[in-house]
């Protein structure tokens, strides 16, 4: 009986443990049995013979390394949106070193396996996310490998053949997540290219819950592990919302996605238009981009037909296939989607205003958003150097429309696909056609139409010089153009405040404002007292002086008119009276009583503690400056410093070893060497240097 | 009247051999010379100190003891400091690298050190983990309770 168990033991050891049995495993056992079936790869690796064997061993190393590493936490996904911390980057350079280690010595024999090639790819993208490799070096390891063709034909018909069968593993899952990895590193690597070319660090909030979606799905197709892809998706919701979506069209978005990890699970709606739309959404989402066309358009599959639709734009954009991805992106406009019709104008305005291959002016026309396609079309032929011709276009939008110049310059700008001072000119030159249209005597109709368009335009010119910090052009705009006389009441009395705000002078344009439209004059200070309070909420190691004549007149206005029950405009009060000198513990207290763990109201009640001489209050803060350190760097970098640096200081000061301060200091340069850049080295340099 | 003597009394030893030898052969096959702990400071509660509150060694360094796939094979990582090893003396290194020159050490030597034991790891090399970094000139050593992941 022994010597059965021994074998069976045995044989269990000598053949490793196979997929079902680690996806099957308790967490516990889950990390000994992939250790073990690693360690069983490499060991058939280094016994094998012959090249093909090598080969073959090495793939079936390789995958599994990214599989089953991949499926033990979610370090390389934060690798790839930049939000890893120090011991998720090395565990992810540890992993892609170990696929290249295997790879690369049978590609650079000359080995014929292009098998390898993706894996080498994968792991040249994760080393691109670690900045251990250019992006170019990255993408050009993808562009050997035909993935759009084979993989995409591939992934069909494994698609086809899972749903069949009821289960999306075994031959098929290599394929799926080859396509996956392909489609989220081609996507990945060419916004990480566009964030380099334009000197972002983060990525803008607009594509950030894309990039939680692509990494999602590639993990559920190569690892199906549906947990950590619900995980991630749950992280994307809220990210949606504050991009600016609906909160309904982002959950139906992630019950999409998360209906699809299963793949056999019945849609609970199946046989209706709305079931068409969602299957060409997943089939989109399985490499059939063309599959959007497949979904209708009618009122009921409106939100699956614009999920499909704008799904296979992203992935289009991110080919670089510009007209079919402005053909999706109107065609999830004309599923209802304005937000994604406006997109479509935007790539025209910003990067092909002067043809239109696409067809899109003519499919926006066409169908409900007119307006788009003219303010598209207009922007097209000013961009050409067309002014007459654009004007034209131009006065013909409605007006009203919130489709005007400013609007979609700036949203052209938000979702940087324009140069905004390219935009600034053209609509400068759009100003000056429209101010000598505006007395033409021949036509009325048409130089009312234009003098509203200068209206528009200058007030665009003006708010483009507030957000670029040219205060004083800003003024000398609202006081001196010839086209103020048409601005628009409202625009006119906005723009007065802002100005006003930003000279510091606020009081009585803001009162005008208030009179006529209380919540945009609340609006506009709450925004206003943001960026002043939060850009010296004594975020730097000696925080910008406040202007304490410019915030004295805007605080009484804030304790007038901002909603007190609202935490951020109470976390607006509180900062504002304490960088004034007057900061009151009890208001930080009461803020983190309704809503704890608040990190600017625990950043402020510490602050305030920190200079006190009483022991109790200042270990107090000591213990707020030790949490507010314990959320990630990337969360808020110099929120973390300055923590940091409070730490050292109040250390220091109460007598604690210069070695502790010293080790202290060597921890924070291992985690980030320049110490948060040349203002906040010097200020810990120091404060460490001043203990016992 | 004749009185039937009784057998006189004595210990059958035969069986008790038998057995004494099965427990002494079992007892050798089952035996295991497992390491002595070096010294165990035993952490007793103590008033904090005024400047204790302000102390700057908030995060312990952990020490986790995995085992992978063999529980004679431990698995030794020093979470988010090092790399895992499965060797002690590699893990002596890192600690002793991670202690530093004077001046230039990441830790200090009374910076608490947690040794975190997976459930399914042989006491011998949570032992070997806690020596470890004693050799390395750590002074405040404790396994923990939590488990390993």
């Amino acid at each position: 009986m022994i010597g059965a168990l021994l074998c069976v033991v045995l044989c269990a050891v000598a053949d490793g443990p196979t997929a079902e049995a680690i996806a099957q495993a308790s967490t516990g056992d889950r990390v000994q049995l992939i250790e073990a079936k690693l360690a069983q790869d490499r060991q058939t690796l280094s016994l094998a013979q012959d090249e093909t064997a090598r080969a073959t061993a090495a793939l079936t190393l390789a995958h599994d390394l990214l599989t089953l590493s991949w499926s033990q936490s979610l370090a390389a996904e934060r690798v790839l949106l930049g939000t890893a911390n120090q011991d998720e980057r090395a565990r992810t350079g540890a992993l892609a070193g170990e696929v290249l280690d295997v790879v690369e010595p049978l590609l650079l024999s000359g080995s014929h396996q292009r098998a390898l090639l993706p894996y080498r790819a994968a792991a040249l993208t994760l080393l691109a996310a670690l900045q251990d490799v250019t992006p170019n070096d990255a993408q050009a390891a993808w562009q050997g490998i035909d993935l759009r063709r084979q993989g995409a034909r591939m992934v069909r018909l494994a698609g086809w053949s899972a749903d069949h069968a009821g289960d999306l593993r075994g031959g098929s899952d290599r394929y799926t997540m080859v396509h996956r990895l392909g489609v989220t590193s081609e996507t990945w690597l060419a916004q990480l290219n566009k964030r380099r070319a334009l000197g972002q660090g983060q990525w803008p909030a607009a594509e950030y819950p894309w990039q939680i979606m692509l990494l999602a799905e590639a993990r559920s197709a190569s690892v199906d592990d549906v947990a950590a892809s619900e995980a991630l998706l749950a992280d994307a919701l809220p990210r949606l919302v504050r991009a600016g979506w609906d909160a309904d069209e982002a959950a139906a978005l992630l019950v999409d996605r998360m209906a699809l990890f299963p793949a056999h699970r019945d849609l609970p709606f199946a046989g209706t238009s709305l079931a068409r739309a969602a299957h060409a959404a997943a089939m989109v989402t399985r490499g059939d981009i063309d599959a959007w066309h497949d979904a209708p358009f009618d009122s009921a599959a409106g939100p699956w037909a614009r999920v499909a639709a704008r799904r296979a734009a992203r992935i289009l954009e991110a080919r670089g296939d510009i007209p079919q991805a402005m053909a999706a992106w109107s065609g999830a406009g004309l599923a209802g989607d304005d937000a994604a019709a406006r997109h479509a104008a935007a790539w025209l305005l910003g990067l092909r205003g002067d043809t239109d291959d696409g067809g899109v002016i003519g499919m926006l026309s066409a169908h409900a958003l007119p307006e788009v396609a003219r303010t598209a079309r207009g922007v097209g032929l000013l961009r050409a150097g067309q002014t007459a011709q654009a004007i034209e276009t131009w006065v013909k939008v409605p007006p009203g429309t919130r489709l005007q110049a400013g609007a979609l310059a700036a949203a052209a700008a938000r979702l940087q696909l324009v140069d905004l001072e390219q935009i600034a000119s053209a609509v400068q030159r759009l100003r000056g056609a429209a101010m000598a249209a505006s007395t033409d005597q021949d036509d009325p109709q048409r130089a009312q139409l234009a003098s509203r368009a200068a209206g528009w335009t200058l007030a665009a010119l003006i708010d483009h010089a507030l957000e670029q910090d040219r205060v004083d052009e800003a003024k000398r705009m609202l006081n001196t153009d010839p086209a103020r006389a048409y601005l628009d009441r409202s625009d006119a009395l906005r723009l007065s405040a802002k100005v006003d705000l930003r000279s510091g002078d606020a009081t009585d344009a803001m009162a005008l404002l208030a009179s006529h439209d209380l919540a945009l004059a609340r609006q506009l200070l709450v925004a206003r007292a943001t960026a002043v309070i939060g850009r010296r909420r004594g975020l730097a190691p000696q925080p910008a002086p406040v202007d304490p004549r410019g915030l004295r007149a805007v605080l009484p206005l804030m304790r007038a008119w901002l909603d007190l029950d609202e935490p951020h405009h109470q976390l607006l009060v509180a900062d504002a009276m304490r960088l004034l000198g007057r900061g009151e513990v009890r208001r930080y207290r009461a803020m983190l009583q309704s809503q704890p763990g608040l990190a600017d109201a625990m950043l402020g009640l510490a602050e305030l503690l920190a200079v006190e001489s009483d022991d109790e209050q200042r270990s107090e803060a000591m213990s707020l400056f030790r949490t507010l350190t314990h959320a990630s760097l990337d969360a808020n970098p110099d929120r973390w410093w300055l923590s940091q640096l409070r730490m050292l200081q109040l250390a220091a000061d109460a007598g604690r070893p210069e070695g502790e301060l010293q080790a202290r200091l060597a921890r924070l340069r291992h985690a980030s060497p320049k110490l948060g850049g040349v203002q906040w080295a010097r200020a810990i340099e120091s404060a460490a240097q001043s203990g016992n | 009247m004749r009185v039937a003597r009784s057998a006189p009394l004595g210990l059958n030893i035969a069986s008790m051999i038998d057995v004494v030898f099965l427990l002494l052969m079992y007892f050798m096959i089952a035996t295991d010379f497992s390491p002595a702990e070096d010294t165990f400071r035993m952490d007793l509660p103590d008033r904090l100190a005024g400047s204790e509150a302000f102390s700057l060694q908030d995060h312990p360094l952990e020490i986790e003891v995995l085992a992978a796939g063999d529980r004679s094979r431990p698995i030794f990582n020093i979470a988010r400091w090092g790399t895992p090893t499965g060797s002690v003396e590699t893990l002596v290194s890192q600690l002793a690298s991670l202690r530093g020159a004077e001046g230039q050490a990441m830790f200090t030597s009374d910076h608490p050190v947690d040794i975190l034991v997976s459930p399914s790891v042989a006491w011998a090399s949570a032992v070997d983990a806690f020596n470890a970094a004693l050799r390395a000139g750590f002074t405040h050593v404790r396994l923990d309770d939590r488990s390993g992941s």
